[in-house]
């Protein structure tokens, strides 16, 4: 009887016991492979606008050593943390393919200009990937849609003196070769008479036509309205040595 | 004389003595046969739980702060559902849970669910610059009993992330 007992009913709860225990083992070192696979990636995330067009694009470089999906793309106001341009997230992947499909080393671009159009403040740029991982770009401050460039290594500045109260001004700054300015247009309206302004534009080394407008026109002040100028490039100074220099030889018949 | 010796025949005791035998050992098979049933299922229904739970995954993708909404997705490899979400600053202590079925999230990353306010407590007043927390409760839907909250809670998964 107690062998009975033993082979029919001891014996086939320690079979099954050894069996849910092996699911559950299985089941759990394959959610450890995952979350193993989900840290490994790695993705870099990296905002870039073309220079001719002006479009955002979205870099996506896969650093890490698995293959990553990217099934999402945030584009965020970081200010108020409210998603752009609508309530949803602005790319997402339909049901046959990925946004991006990005084999280790791999890098892809996606346009982005579309989720940014006509905003202005802060953006950052989210991508989530398919195992539920999420990588962030950079900050970038946007002015219409555009890149606000901050770095200027020269400053512009224009003061407007004596306005007449109630009227319009507007300042023009117009690159003439390659030079940049930013922004290219200021505009005020004096509140009280003979006021002055004093405006800062951030420019590149080059030349720039600045012209000032009241109410519209240009106003007539000769040869200075408008005015071509010219912003020089710095070139360091080589630093000498108080040590006189050494003069190498170039050829056998030069002493040295 | 042999009339007073009289008693049971030795025939009669054995079969007696077998039959008491076989019915304890009968019932013994029985008991032991019962609880292993019950200790089988029990152990099924603990490893389904168990399996359901590794594979559960949530993850907290964006939360809107304008429009008060959090958005989740699921790459795991089971439905869940929804049991809590709440939204509070993260120097602070959690409001009181609250528990009930608040969305069921499929286990695809193709979408992302959306908590308004009315699926996920926010407190009253809401500053972007400050940081908070979101605590989400989920349990997967093959393990779901809407009949017992405490045994959901029991084999849910908790997700709390910076906001």
């Amino acid at each position: 009887m107690v062998l009975a007992i033993v082979f029919t009913v001891i014996l086939p709860l320690v079979i099954l016991s050894q069996h849910t225990y092996g699911i559950f083992l299985n089941e759990s070192n394959s959610r450890r492979i995952f979350d193993a696979d989900r840290l490994s990636e790695f993705l870099d995330v990296n905002i870039s606008q073309d220079p001719q067009t002006l479009q955002l694009t979205l870099i996506v470089s896969n650093q890490g050593p698995i293959h990553v999906n990217v099934v999402r793309v945030w584009a965020i106001d970081v200010d108020r943390q409210a998603s752009i341009p609508t309530s949803e997230a602005c790319l997402r992947s339909s049901d046959t393919s990925y946004i991006m499909s990005l084999p280790p080393g791999m890098n892809g671009s996606v346009a982005v200009q579309q989720c940014v159009q006509g905003f202005t403040g802060v953006v950052q740029f989210l991508a989530v990937t398919e195992r539920g991982r999420i990588f962030s770009s950079e900050k970038i401050r946007l002015a219409n849609g555009q890149v606000v460039d901050f770095v200027y290594p020269f400053t512009l500045t224009v003061s407007i003196i004596n306005m007449k109260k109630g009227r319009w001004y507007e300042v023009i700054v117009e690159p003439l070769d390659d030079g940049k300015v930013s922004p290219r247009k200021f505009t005020h309206k004096a509140t009280a008479a003979n006021e002055n302004v004093t405006v800062a534009f951030g420019a590149f080394a080059g030349r720039y036509r600045v012209s000032l407008y009241e109410n519209g026109r240009l106003v007539q002040l000769g040869e200075y309205n408008p005015k071509v100028i010219y912003v020089p490039e710095i070139r360091r100074r080589k630093l000498l040595s108080h040590a006189r220099p050494h003069t190498l030889p170039t050829g056998p018949d030069r002493n040295t | 004389m042999r009339g007073a010796r009289s008693g049971v025949s030795y025939v009669v005791s054995v079969a007696i003595i077998s039959m008491v035998t076989i019915a304890l050992g009968l019932f013994l098979w029985g008991i032991t046969a019962g609880w292993a049933g019950v200790s089988a299922f029990d152990m099924v229904k603990e490893t389904n739980k168990g399996v359901a739970q590794q594979r559960s995954l949530l993850v907290v993708e964006f939360v809107d702060m304008r429009n008060r909404v959090v958005w989740v997705s699921n790459p795991g490899k089971v439905d869940l559902v929804i049991l809590s979400c709440m939204v509070y600053p993260k120097n602070s202590n959690p409001p009181p849970r609250e528990f009930r079925e608040v969305k069921r999230v499929a286990a695809s990353m193709k979408m992302s669910y959306p908590l308004s306010s009315s699926e996920c407590a926010f407190p009253g007043s809401l500053d972007p610059a400050q940081p908070y927390v979101v605590e989400i409760y989920a349990i997967a839907s093959t393990i779901y009993n809407p009949a017992n909250v405490v045994e959901n809670i029991q084999w849910a998964i908790v997700v709390r992330s910076d906001a």
